[in-house]
């Protein structure tokens, strides 16, 4: 490569010739995933849901997730070489969301042997001590592949707030990360995740009940 | 160019590089002080606890140029771009 280049550039380059592995490392990865999860898809209430999302990491996007890794935010132009956007654990990412809770316990289940050699990643609860939030994991599908994909469980309720989340804050200016990270603001956000966890709580209880009792639970409104 | 944050949304050590003076660059996710001539990573600020943040606080810089905080620690032509563009 024109060593003249940015590492910026360079980067670019490196992402665009990747990016039909990257696409196939998503295909694999998706497919798999819906593979493993046909079963409990198939034995879904009506009131349940499995969604399975993916997304590929768009290119300045991965660049700009490099960089912010790096000391005080800047690439070293003289150590070019040194960075890969394959350094990145991300590129190619699914997220399984399931509503109620028990489903992101069979999901997990179901996605148990397929993710058995991957780096497990979890995303502690905010006191540390309850069920984490969400399961991540990390891992190639061949020794020999240079993308690593992402796979990440998570309750549907929880995982549409990170995703609002996401779009809302991080997106339009991903150095926020570092700002965003205040204890009040953390506070704030676990305040919202507790609360999305005990909505899917009494909803799973309130079906549980209405199950005891005979009486089916009501047609989602259309 | 530097950011005053509002104390309630500060972490301790947040609280404390403030009520030393220190802003914050968005871009180079640092806290920084011309006066003392320090600046402090986010990460390194996450990752170290508070007497530890206080001893770097306290830490004398009879240097000329800057002393950064960050593990690792960039390189002198790193320091050089963000002085560029703090001073800028």
């Amino acid at each position: 490569m024109d060593s003249s280049r940015t590492v910026e550039d360079r980067l670019r380059a490196e992402y665009f010739e990747l990016l039909p592995d990257i696409r196939r490392t998503l295909l694999e990865t998706e497919t798999r995933v819906r593979r493993d999860l046909l079963d409990v898809s198939l034995a879904l209430e009506r009131y349940e849901r499995v969604l399975v999302t993916s997304r590929i990491k768009e290119c300045d996007s991965a660049v700009d997730a490099l960089r912010r890794r790096q000391p005080l935010g800047l690439f070293v132009a003289e150590r070019a070489l040194e960075y890969s956007i394959t350094a990145l654990p991300d590129l190619a990412a699914v997220r399984v969301m399931a509503f109620p809770e028990r489903r992101v316990a069979d999901a997990r289940d179901a996605l148990r042997q397929t993710l058995s050699n991957w780096k497990a990643d979890p995303v502690p609860s905010g006191d540390g001590d309850s069920a984490p939030l969400a399961l991540k994991y990390f891992g190639k599908w061949s020794p020999d592949g240079n993308i690593t994909a992402e796979v990440q469980i998570v309750s549907l309720l929880i995982g549409l707030f990170w995703e609002v989340e996401h779009s809302a804050i991080y997106k339009p200016n991903p150095n926020l990360h570092g700002v965003v990270r205040s204890n009040s603001v953390i506070q704030r956000r676990d305040e919202v995740l507790s609360a999305l966890q005990a909505f899917e709580s009494a909803f799973q209880e309130a079906i549980r009940s209405a199950a005891h009792r005979g009486s089916p639970p009501p047609d989602p409104a259309p | 160019m530097g950011v005053t944050i509002a104390n309630d949304v500060m972490t301790d050590n947040e609280q404390i590089l403030k009520a030393a003076r220190y802003v914050y660059n968005f871009d180079r996710m640092a806290y920084y002080n011309r006066a003392t001539r320090k600046a402090f990573t986010v990460v390194w600020v996450e990752d170290h606890a508070e007497e530890e943040l206080r001893r770097a606080l306290d830490e004398p810089n009879d240097s000329d140029g800057w002393k950064v905080y960050a593990e690792p620690q960039p390189p002198q032509s790193v320091i050089n771009e963000f002085l560029a563009e703090i001073n800028g």
